[in-house]
């Protein structure tokens, strides 16, 4: 239940600031991605499934043309995140950075394989468009929540 | 037990996914659906928008009244006071008039040029995605603003409202690939349908025969067919022609009017 209350805190503060901050640059950070791909890997693949969905739900509402466009690779996301994390060695803050780098460079090959499915857009143009800076922006932004995750833990121990 | 695992997590992961696919085909068959249920609970994003408008107003007074004190305590107190708001002038408010009113000339020559209703309205946010040539304009519904508008500017066509909301709208650019218009060669009044081509920055002109004598430089504006623009709003000019033998239809590139890089204050355009 405490999980939950913290899931939808992270995703309200996540909705506003993608809201805030669509107003200022056109080409960010994805924030939900960060946010799915962060819980995936430190809470395991199940919770990232849903949390994917959810997220993806979330952001397809406001932001996308089509439900289930971002609910369908966020969840996928979650997904592989959660499991590389069971596989390797999960402190390694570059795995991590990695997991988060091919995870933006995976959605965004998703979303313009659906797109170019469903509206006919080039596949090739939006993919390659997409592969700059945003996965940079989304790993910088990683990198810090890798650090206050590990300070939080410490501070535990 | 780790088989069992292994075919658990798959079976999970496909409900999720095959809901998501059932979701994209049901929004994809029913496109008003998710744009009924946008424009009716859009007050979070009207909120939002609003608030990081205003909030990057502020953070750049802020950022400018700092950088005028720190020169300010460098100089001497009389002279310093009389320079600084001659340089301040010179360097920041007449460029800022000038450039204003070029604009608003600009602007006036477009309003005066062409016989439509026009409602004048300002860029307020950018698309959150990269795949989409979107922007939202700060004018909803309750200024009269209704789907499938037009939206110029005083270079050309912009794009054509998709989705309203009571204070703000959404406009799909003409870049954008789901957007196609009905235009017109100006010079040689052959008609066809224009698509965007997203990130490639230009249209293509479709449906237009091989035979229809087009050259680079022609331009492009609106054919007026369909009612929803009014004829004869520039879109852009032809900038690539390629016509191979025994094809019905030349392929062909038309660049923009309108500079996307640099949208700032736009028009809808209403029939009168």
């Amino acid at each position: 239940m405490k999980e939950l209350g913290i899931f939808i805190g992270f995703l309200g503060i996540v909705s506003a600031l993608q809201f805030i901050f669509t107003g200022w640059w056109k080409e960010g950070a994805d924030l939900f991605l960060i946010l799915v791909a962060s819980w995936a890997w430190f809470r395991g693949w199940k919770e990232g499934i849903v949390v994917g969905f959810t997220a993806g739900i979330f952001k397809d509402i406001f932001f996308s043309p089509l439900l289930g466009l971002n609910s369908f690779s966020l969840c996928l996301i979650g997904f592989l995140m959660g499991n590389i994390k069971g596989e390797i060695y999960q402190e390694n803050i570059l795995v991590f950075l990695l997991g988060v780098g091919i995870a933006s460079i995976f959605q965004a090959a998703l979303i313009s394989f659906w797109l170019s499915l469903f509206y006919q857009f080039s596949f090739l143009t939006n993919f390659s468009s997409s592969l700059f800076p945003s996965p940079l922006y989304n790993c910088g932004i990683c990198f810090f929540i890798f650090l206050i995750k590990e300070g939080i833990l410490k501070s535990k121990l | 037990m780790l088989k069992d695992t292994s075919q658990h997590k798959v079976f999970l992961l496909s409900i999720f996914l095959i809901l998501s696919f059932s979701l994209m085909f049901l929004s994809f068959s029913q496109p008003y659906l998710l744009i009924n249920l946008r424009e009716r609970n859009y007050f979070i994003g009207e909120f939002f928008y609003s608030l990081s408008f205003n909030l990057k107003m502020k953070l750049k007074d802020f950022a400018e009244s700092i950088s005028q004190a720190k020169s300010l305590q460098k100089e001497n107190l009389i002279l310093r006071r009389k320079m600084e708001e001659l340089l301040f002038k010179e360097k920041n408010y007449y460029p800022e008039i000038i450039a204003s009113n070029r604009r608003l000339k600009a602007l006036l020559g477009f309003k005066e040029k062409h016989p439509y209703k026009l409602i004048p309205v300002e860029l307020v946010a950018y698309s959150p995605m990269d795949f989409f040539k979107v922007i939202y304009i700060g004018k909803g519904a309750k200024e009269g603003v209704r789907r499938g508008m037009g939206v110029v500017n005083a270079q050309g066509l912009v794009g054509k409202v998709i989705e309203v909301y009571p204070y703000q709208a959404k406009v799909l650019l003409v870049l954008d690939e789901r957007s196609k218009i009905g235009v017109r060669v100006q010079r040689t009044q052959d008609i066809g349908i224009l698509q965007g081509e997203g990130e490639k920055g230009v249209c293509e002109l479709k449906y237009l025969l091989t035979k229809a004598e087009v050259k680079v430089g022609d331009k492009v504006v609106t054919s007026g067919l369909g009612g929803l623009f009014p004829e004869g709003i520039l879109v852009g000019y032809i900038s690539k022609i390629r016509k191979k033998p025994n094809y019905l239809f030349q392929k062909i590139e038309v660049t923009p009017s309108v500079d996307f890089g640099k949208l700032k204050e736009f028009f809808l355009v209403t029939q009168r």
